[in-house]
């Protein structure tokens, strides 16, 4: 395999925004959809072909078998066939050398060898083949790291040992994010070529150098191995999200919507930047000292050595409780996670996402559904062995993180419930599901989080894009202006039906599986011995948001699809290069279910079907502490999440369709503009009146009155007038006195060379003695 | 008659002298090249000579000169290694990129007139003087004896006086070019004298048997003035205090292209020899700690004075002489670093028995640091003399910061171009100048010399000021509006200047590649050839 | 310097001074002999002079010019440093000469000998070229 194919993979979106960004204006839209809409399909063909690599390599032939069985299969096979491997394997968090046996034959025909032969009996056989997942995930000797390509196409740079190398990684995890990006993002680049059809060519040309780059920049973010290599990523799809949002910039309010998600997503940058930091210290004191060779990187598997490196050090009791390299690492992933709350729109830097929907619909379905704001989840996944163990002051940082993932999806949902704005609810929606998938990996599943990630990228992708459709239509985001479009607009309606009880969690569809793996980790771990209430609580909070979940996409439905048409004009469906994407992700949306089907819902011949996506992170992945637990009750468990989840689900969809259907919208109690009701709504339309609260009560005016007072006594006074104005007039001074020696004279000039050339060699002579003169001098002073 | 001792020279040895010999040569054909150009035609063909010559000089630069150790050649008067490759790198890059910056100079502002100004920088002259000055450098680059460093030095100085006063009708240049004729005939007497003790205390001019004389052991007042003198020398053409004066008469005299040339070419030179002088003298024992403390004193001073001068400067070429008087005081550290390693009252050591590995680690660091630092100078410092000389109209040169304003507006290109060299020069991140300055504060801080870093430091803060000051009057001062609020006049964009421009893209580039991504090509050879400087 | 310099030495080195003695003792003879030689010659001397004595030449001619500080023409200078140029030339062949007429010498090197002055030769001839061209050489 030619992993140059991974640089590839970005240089192409890349390659899309260059000459978009030089030629595109002139020469005209067919070129620029030509480029902008071929760069993310190529990308993502050759995603497909890394991965089918990736899977070819990991399934040639590992047998797992114990130790007797496996010198059986090596003397038989005696080496030419069969040999020893070592492999570094990560899991549980850690890295560690094991021996393998591997056989190069394909796993049937070895069977049929084997057995042929007497190896190994068909007993045996069966315990190998049904050891439970959990199990093997803890006790399989033969456990091996799976395949994953890295390139490194150079150093970045290195100072003082420490190195930058521009190196990635394509492994399970990141793979699953290409083609999220490159896949849903062909089929938004397809639809825009309709949605921003009708616009004049230069913003048509601007429009996709700008998807373009975001999706060069994604993908640096998602393959970086390095975290400053990410981070250009990170920042990268920051910029484009900027430029997005207030993509309409002549209207100023666009632009400061984009102003605002550009200032928030600062606040958590500098989390990042400082975790960044903090695990660079980290690295220095390891690399000085026991790690040894003074180089250090924020390369993930120098991280991954860290980590261990810090683990075995807490462990020897070297440093103290919370001190040390290990707490260091606690405020290191605390820091990284107030990144991610930025990024994923988490409290408390959840404000700017509902804002972002300023930008055009394509670009929330791209950037602030399915992928950007999915960042911060895959920088925990990716550093889950950092995270799993971290500490702040004894309180695990995924405790945090499960805590501000099941608030905001609570929160978040509460909102989306009484929004107008079709987009806004779409809006809070993602933050609600995003709130999910931090529950998930608040939860130490990781796996579950990522499922949910890709069915959430097509659900939402095809919701905002079948939001799309409908304004391209209405010429109106306010659902108040919609109503009775299912007949005018078939397909749209069918596909966000579709979307909509995804996304509600309707058994069968994916949304169900996603949501409810996550909810079955956290109410498994609720059940983990000497877990807190607080995961009990949390799962409450998550069964309850689901409730929330079904009323408002029913509400959605509801408000934009029956009952009679309240806006201007003649709505009629979508082209079809609008409409086909939908369709497409309409499919996904049902189908990605199956890379998640529960086990005892598959009969036993399906049974390699099970659990896929989360099963196939589980080696590269830290393992929580439900790994432990007894698979029967797991089960157990299991049967009992998905039931509950079903019952909601179903339940309030069914609930949502009664309560609102009979009646137009102006007669639903909800929606009259009278009554309790209206004040609660009224609040959560105003999103708990958060963004009041911070601009007028709380943060802002303290953070002013803080500001004032740095600038008035720190920064005027000591700064200023102190330390600048002082350096300057020093300097000033200084200058004057420079001014002065020049003299414009050649003979003052050899004066001064003159003296210099004396009084120089003299000291060479004399300040040695001199010196040697005085402390002899002052030594027997000092004595006598 | 007696007969002398052969010497014994392999004439393959002689390639090793090309890329001294080339610019020489190339100089040569442009001077007489010039004789048959008519005055009013276009004088590029004299500049394609003169970056053919470097070019050429380069490749067997690097062909020739890039071994991992110091070799001797032609009887000992030459030694190579990728320190002369990695030194003369800027040396070639300056004359290249100022061979193409004065291409243009001299040429009508008005496209209908014929034939060039006369006095243009653009006669055989110039290029001719240009290509010896690069001859005397590379020559002091890899001189391995006195006696070679001594006949370099002064090819390069010579033709360096004359570049001075070429622009001969203006009284500035003339007198320019005589105060640092004058000073430089007098600091080639230190020079010389130090040399001759040198040569009385090790009883040889050759570096290599210098570096195993034993000289601490009697001769060592002898040496050690000796070594004073000659750093002196080396310190005046750097522009170091007390032995700077001459700099900013000479720069502000001289035309812009030249102002560029001198201060990039004879600094990053005077730097390479006088390193490995220093290098040699250390390792015979001929310093004593006092030098150490004497080169501190003398960065100090030279970085607060280059700073505190450059502060209250409007004329943008005399701005870059103080500008280039603190950057040497920079360097200085990078000289400090160095002659610390051979400081035995510091490790204990007896020199010539062998200075620990930590301390050699040490000076090998500076060394990479000053090599660097010289590097990333040279692109930044040669971006803004670029942008100057591509503002020249009709030989009316940019003598004052108000006419940049509002730069932005009118040339976007040069006001970006000049802002990068400004924010390397600075020393601000994402540049070759922040790269180079943390190189050689990392090396004086590990030296020991915590204070000077830290002089060093406050006085880079204090550089933001005036380099920032034309930054500011570029993007935020209206055209045509000067920092009082006068009138100026707008320099308006010529499109025929491409050589200029080109010099400016390319010095751009460099600053911004060297500063995001050190390409590991010009690491290593920086790294090697500071390895093999010890 | 001073945790460089205080470890180990608290003693007075006299000898480091001693080093020093022959040098300082130099330049107090250096300024005795100048000084007395001055000195001698100004004291000593019978000092006679006249108009004649006084004038700048003393070969009997008045001086021309009003005043030895009047400039010459810029082509003297010219001259003299084209003069000095090839005089040096000379010097260095002459020397070159006799040491390529030494026995003993084998062919390449005498080749290599020979080439290196030519190409010495010729840059001056270069030179030369160059200065007859820029009529450097006429009087006008």
């Amino acid at each position: 395999m030619n992993t140059s194919m991974i640089p590839l993979l970005i240089l192409v979106p890349f390659l899309g925004f260059l000459l978009n960004a030089f030629f595109g204006r002139r020469l005209g839209k067919s070129f620029v959809t030509c480029v902008g809409v071929s760069a993310p399909l190529i990308a993502f063909v050759m995603g497909a072909a890394l991965f089918s690599n990736l899977r070819e390599i990991d399934s040639r032939p590992v047998v797992q078998l114990d130790a007797d069985i496996q010198r059986r299969v090596y003397d038989a096979y005696s080496g030419e066939l069969a040999r020893y491997e070592l492999v570094t394997v990560h899991a549980h968090g850690h890295a560690s050398q094991r021996q393998i046996l591997r056989v190069d034959l394909p796993y049937e025909s070895f069977v049929q060898d084997a057995l042929a032969k007497n190896l190994i009996t068909q007993a045996e056989l069966d315990d190998a083949e049904h050891a439970e997942p959990s199990e093997r995930v803890i006790v399989a000797a033969g456990e091996v790291a799976p395949a994953a390509f890295t390139f490194t196409l150079g150093n970045w740079f290195s100072v003082g040992g420490f190195e930058v190398n521009f190196a990635f990684l394509l492994d399970r995890i990141s793979i699953l994010l290409v083609l999220v990006i490159t896949g849903i993002g062909s089929l938004i680049h397809i639809y825009s070529t309709g949605y921003m059809g009708d616009r004049s060519a230069g913003t048509f040309a601007r429009f996709f150098t700008y998807l373009n780059l975001f999706i060069a920049a994604m993908l640096v973010l998602v393959l970086g191995k390095d975290l400053l290599l990410m981070f250009v990523g990170w920042e990268g799809v920051g910029m484009c999200s900027y430029l997005l949002i207030g993509f309409d910039y002549d209207d100023k309010a666009n632009a400061a919507c984009g102003t605002k998600a550009f200032v928030v997503n600062r606040i958590g940058d500098l989390g990042f930047v400082l975790g960044m930091l903090c695990l660079v210290v980290l690295g220095r004191q390891a690399a000085l000292g026991e790690l040894g060779d003074g180089v250090f990187s924020l390369d993930v598997d120098f991280l991954r050595t860290l980590v261990d490196h810090g683990g075995s050090a807490a462990a020897a009791g070297e440093h103290g409780h919370g001190g040390g390299a290990a707490g260091m690492i606690g405020v290191a992933c605390l820091l990284l996670f107030v990144g991610a709350t930025g990024k994923s729109a988490q409290i408390p830097l959840h404000i700017w996402l509902p804002d972002a929907m300023a930008g055009p619909t394509p670009v929330s379905a791209l950037i602030h559904a399915a992928t950007m704001v999915t960042a911060g989840i895959y920088m925990i996944t990716r550093l889950s062995f950092l995270f799993i163990d971290a500490q702040v002051f004894g309180i695990p940082v995924l405790g945090i993180v499960a805590v501000i993932g099941a608030t905001t999806a609570f929160c978040a949902g509460a909102a989306a419930l009484a929004q107008d704005d079709i987009k806004r609810v779409l809006a809070y929606s993602t933050v609600s599901q995003l709130g999910y998938m931090f529950l998930g990996v608040g939860a130490a599943a990781f796996g579950a989080s990522m499922f949910h990630l890709v069915t959430h990228a097509f659900f939402k992708a095809l919701l905002f894009l079948g939001a799309g459709s409908v304004i391209h239509a209405c010429h109106s985001q306010s659902m108040s202006k919609m109503g009775g479009l299912k007949d005018s607009m078939p397909w749209t309606f069918k596909t966000m039906f579709v979307g909509a009880f995804a996304l509600a969690g309707f058994p069968l569809l994916s949304g169900f599986f996603s949501k409810d793996l996550i909810l079955f980790q956290v109410l498994a771990r609720s059940n983990v011995e000497g877990a807190s209430w607080v995961w009990a609580l949390l799962y409450g909070m998550g069964v309850f948001t689901a409730a929330l979940t079904a009323l408002y996409s029913m509400r959605l439905i509801r408000m934009t699809f029956y009952g009679s048409y309240r806006g201007s004009g003649h709505p009629h469906e979508s082209p079809w290069v609008m409409t086909v994407p939908l369709q497409v992700l309409a499919l996904g949306a049902v189908l990605a279910s199956l890379l998640g089907w529960p086990k005892f819902f598959l009969p036993a011949s399906l049974a390699s079907w099970a659990d896929m996506l989360p099963h196939s992170l589980h080696a590269v992945v830290a393992a929580g502490p439900t790994a432990l637990m007894d698979h029967d009750y797991l089960v157990s468990l299991e049967v009992t999440g998905i039931v509950i989840g079903a019952v909601v689900a179903v339940g309030f969809c069914a609930l949502g369709f009664a309560w609102l259907w009979s009646l137009p919208p102006s007669e639903i109690a909800w929606e009259r503009p009278v009554g309790w009701m209206r004040r609660l709504r009224d609040f959560l339309f105003r999103a708990w009146m958060y963004d009041e609260i911070v601009n007028k009560r709380g943060a802002q005016p303290a953070v002013k009155q803080l500001s004032h007072w740095l600038w008035r006594w720190f920064d005027d006074a000591t700064l200023d007038q102190g330390l600048v104005d002082g350096m300057g007039r020093v300097g000033v001074e200084l200058s004057h006195m420079a001014r002065a020696t020049q003299t414009g004279r050649a003979t003052s000039y050899l004066r001064m060379f003159a003296l210099g050339a004396v009084v120089l060699p003299l000291l060479a002579i004399l300040a040695t003695p001199l010196f040697t003169l005085l402390t002899a001098w002052f030594a027997g002073g000092g004595t006598h | 008659m007696e007969a002398l001792d052969p010497i014994q020279i392999a004439s393959k040895d002689f390639k090793y002298l090309l890329p001294v010999m080339l610019p020489a040569l190339f100089g040569l054909v442009a001077l007489v090249a010039d004789l048959f150009s008519k005055s009013e035609r276009s004088r590029l063909p004299l500049c394609m000579i003169s970056l053919s010559g470097v070019c050429l000089a380069g490749f067997s630069a690097i062909a020739f000169w890039s071994g991992a150790e110091f070799s001797e050649h032609l009887a000992g008067t030459l030694s190579t290694s990728a320190f002369s490759t990695a030194a003369a790198m800027p040396v070639l890059l300056a004359t290249f990129l100022i061979s193409l910056a004065a291409a243009h100079h001299g040429m009508p502002t008005d496209p209908k007139a014929t034939g060039w100004l006369p006095h243009s920088l653009s006669h055989g002259e110039f290029y001719g003087l240009l290509l010896f000055a690069t001859s005397g450098m590379m020559g002091l680059i890899v001189a391995n004896d006195l006696v070679t460093f001594f006949v370099a030095l002064e090819v390069m100085s010579i033709a360096v006086y004359a570049l001075t006063g070429l622009d001969r009708a203006r009284s500035r240049a003339a007198e320019g070019a005589m105060k640092y004729f004058v000073l430089g005939a007098f600091s080639s007497g230190f020079l010389l004298y130090g040399m001759a003790m040198i040569y009385g205390a090790a009883h040889s001019v050759h570096f290599s048997e210098i570096a195993a004389a034993n000289m601490s052991a009697g001769q060592s007042s002898l040496a050690l003035v000796g070594a004073v003198l000659f750093l002196i020398g080396v310190l005046f053409k750097v522009g170091a205090v007390p032995f700077h004066a001459w700099a900013p008469d000479a720069y502000e005299g001289a035309t812009t292209a030249v102002t560029g040339f001198m201060s990039v070419g004879v600094k990053v030179a005077a730097f390479a020899g006088g390193l490995r002088v220093l290098v040699a003298l250390g390792a015979g024992g001929a310093l004593n700690p006092a030098v150490g403390w004497l080169l501190w004193l003398v960065a100090a001073l030279t970085v607060i004075l280059g700073n505190a001068g450059a502060l209250t400067q409007r004329n943008p070429r005399r701005l870059l002489a103080y500008s280039g008087i603190a950057h040497t005081g920079y360097l200085v550290i990078g000289l400090v670093a160095v002659s610390r390693v051979f400081d035995t009252s510091h490790s204990g050591y007896v020199t010539n028995v062998g200075a620990s590995a930590q301390l050699v680690g040490v000076g090998v660091d500076a060394v990479g640091g000053v090599l660097f630092y010289l590097l990333g100078y040279a692109a930044a410092n040669l971006g803004a003399i670029a942008v100057l000389c591509h503002l020249e109209r009709d030989g009316e040169e940019v003598d004052d910061i108000s006419q940049l304003a509002g730069l932005a507006k009118t040339q976007p290109k040069s006001a970006f171009a000049m802002t990068v060299a400004m924010v390397s020069l600075a020393g601000i991140p994402c540049t070759a100048g922040f790269i180079g300055k943390l190189w050689v504060f990392r090396a004086g801080v590990a030296a020991g010399d915590v204070t000077l870093v830290v002089i060093a430091l406050l006085m880079s803060v204090l550089s933001l000021f005036y380099y920032l000051r034309i930054v500011v009057v570029m993007w935020m001062h209206e055209p045509g509006r000067g920092l009082d609020g006068e009138e100026q006049q707008v320099v308006a964009l010529d499109h025929r200047r491409w050589a200029s421009g080109l010099a400016v893209g390319i010095a751009t580039a460099l600053t911004l590649v060297f500063g995001m991504y050190p390409t590991s090509g010009i690491l290593n050879l920086i790294k090697a050839g500071a390895g093999s400087v010890f | 310097m001073s945790t460089a310099l205080s470890g180990g030495i608290c003693a007075l080195h006299l000898g480091t001074f001693t080093a020093y003695l022959p040098l300082v003792f130099m330049a107090l003879i250096g300024i005795t002999i100048g000084g007395a030689v001055l000195a001698l010659s100004k004291f000593l001397g019978p000092r006679r002079p006249d108009e004649t004595k006084s004038l700048p030449y003393e070969c009997g001619m008045e001086p021309i010019q009003q005043g030895a500080r009047e400039r010459y023409s810029i082509h003297f200078y010219l001259v003299a440093i084209l003069f000095i140029l090839f005089d040096l030339e000379t010097v260095f062949l002459f020397p070159w000469a006799a040491s390529f007429r030494q026995p003993g010498i084998d062919a390449t090197v005498k080749l290599v000998l020979l080439v290196e002055v030519l190409l010495f030769v010729g840059v001056l001839g270069v030179g030369l070229y160059y200065v007859w061209k820029r009529k450097g050489l006429e009087w006008d």
